[in-house]
């Protein structure tokens, strides 16, 4: 059985610290805009980031996805409906929800976006690692 | 001294104790399977609200429900079923403690059985868009003591026992509960490594349907999906946390850890 669910030579990287992290979103609801969940694997066999986005409920043809920098990658995409802010139970009534929108924190720079797929509400970026 | 508060009367419990029900004892985990699975039952069945864990170690977190507080760990239980439900990821530390008092609470309630349901983490889970393909693994204590009951001893001949590591608080629930001669079964389902599997809840609940006669509707918990995805993502960002954090301090070279991990 062993083997099945990753390989073993993949890492898993963070888009932000893991520890004493605040347990109140941070999504801008004000804005109308949440944060999407992240996670980052490093594929050492073909030496690039895969960056996993976990979009439900998103409107794939608004999507957005920029490098800013070598280290940071923008994402926007549109919900493909409005969501009540009250859905969220953060106390913020009569607002509503419209996006997704975060600035990814890359563990390592990256040349570019090299691919982008979607599967089963998850985007998935492809991007090789800058030579260090 | 068992921490656990009961908000009926003496003779409600004994009604409860007397029926000796299956108990989910539902954590938020990987996938949020029993967590998800938990809190649809308590809504679907309207399941009554029993008893709470009053200890100083509990989390300082309240759940406000039309202006009212409800402390984190709570217990409800109906005509079928109990579920000891969580509504926040415990820390570590505090594993036992409440293990401990779930062993305690054993005693009051008498369940026919304890049940919980964790992911196991694929990574390449966006990959199955069927939610039938999503295996199905069980795991468990004392199986000899259901084998009377034709029912779970049939569901059980009919999947796949697990081989594997289990860390998290379920391993920990086994361990205590391997004091006891209650029969424990753990289903152990592929799922998201860490993002919420409403799917994978969904078939998790398929399978507590099958295995116990539980007589719930699935089907608004599926019309639902959408804004459980949205709503538990804080949620699966503190699972996530408390994931990373039993690892390693450094954002990055971290290896995946999760509840099921081989």
């Amino acid at each position: 059985m062993s083997g099945f669910f990753y390989r073993r030579e993949r890492r898993i990287f963070w888009f932000e610290k893991v520890i004493h992290k605040p347990v109140y979103s941070q999504d801008n609801i004000a804005e109308g805009s949440i944060e999407p969940l992240i996670f980052i694997l490093e594929d050492e066999e073909t030496n690039e980031l895969m960056i996993k986005v976990y979009l439900p409920v998103a409107n794939l043809n608004t999507l957005k996805l920029k490098l800013l920098d070598e280290r940071s990658l923008y994402l926007e995409c549109n919900l493909s409906r409005r969501i009540e802010s009250e859905l969220l139970n953060i106390g913020f009534e009569g607002g509503h929800l419209s996006r997704y929108k975060t600035v990814v924190k890359l563990p390592k720079p990256v040349k570019k976006i090299s691919r982008i797929s979607f599967k089963n509400e998850v985007v998935i970026v492809e991007a090789p690692l800058k030579e260090e | 001294m068992l921490m656990i508060k009961w908000v009926v009367d003496d003779d409600k419990l004994d009604e409860i104790r007397n029926k000796h029900l299956p108990l989910l004892i539902s954590f938020p985990d990987t996938g949020l399977i029993s967590h998800i699975a938990g809190s649809h039952i308590i809504s679907n069945l309207k399941l009554d609200y029993v008893g709470y864990i009053d200890a100083e170690w509990a989390p300082p977190f309240v759940s406000f429900i039309n202006g009212n507080p409800l402390p984190p760990m709570r217990i409800y239980c109906g005509n079928d079923i109990c579920v000891f439900y969580s509504e926040i990821p415990l820390d570590s530390s505090i594993w036992h403690l409440v293990a401990r008092e779930l062993y305690l609470m054993y005693d009051r309630l008498r369940p026919s059985l304890a049940l919980g349901g964790v992911g196991l983490p694929y990574v390449k889970r966006e990959t199955i868009v069927d939610r039938r393909m999503l295996r199905v693994f069980v795991g468990g204590l004392n199986l000899e003591y259901v084998k009377n009951h034709e029912k779970i001893k049939r569901y059980l001949s009919s999947v796949k026992m697990f081989t594997g590591g289990l860390y998290g608080i379920y391993a920990t629930i086994l361990q205590v509960f391997s004091r006891t001669k209650l029969p424990v079964i753990i289903h152990i389902i592929d799922s998201f490594p860490y993002f919420p599997d409403v799917d994978a809840a969904i078939v998790y609940l398929e399978h507590l349907k099958e295995m116990i006669d539980l007589k719930i509707d699935i089907k608004p918990l599926e019309e639902k999906a959408s804004e459980i995805k949205i709503l538990a993502r804080s949620l699966s960002r503190q699972v996530q946390d408390q994931h990373m954090s039993r690892e390693s301090a450094v954002v990055t070279g971290s290896r995946t850890i999760s509840s099921i991990y081989m």
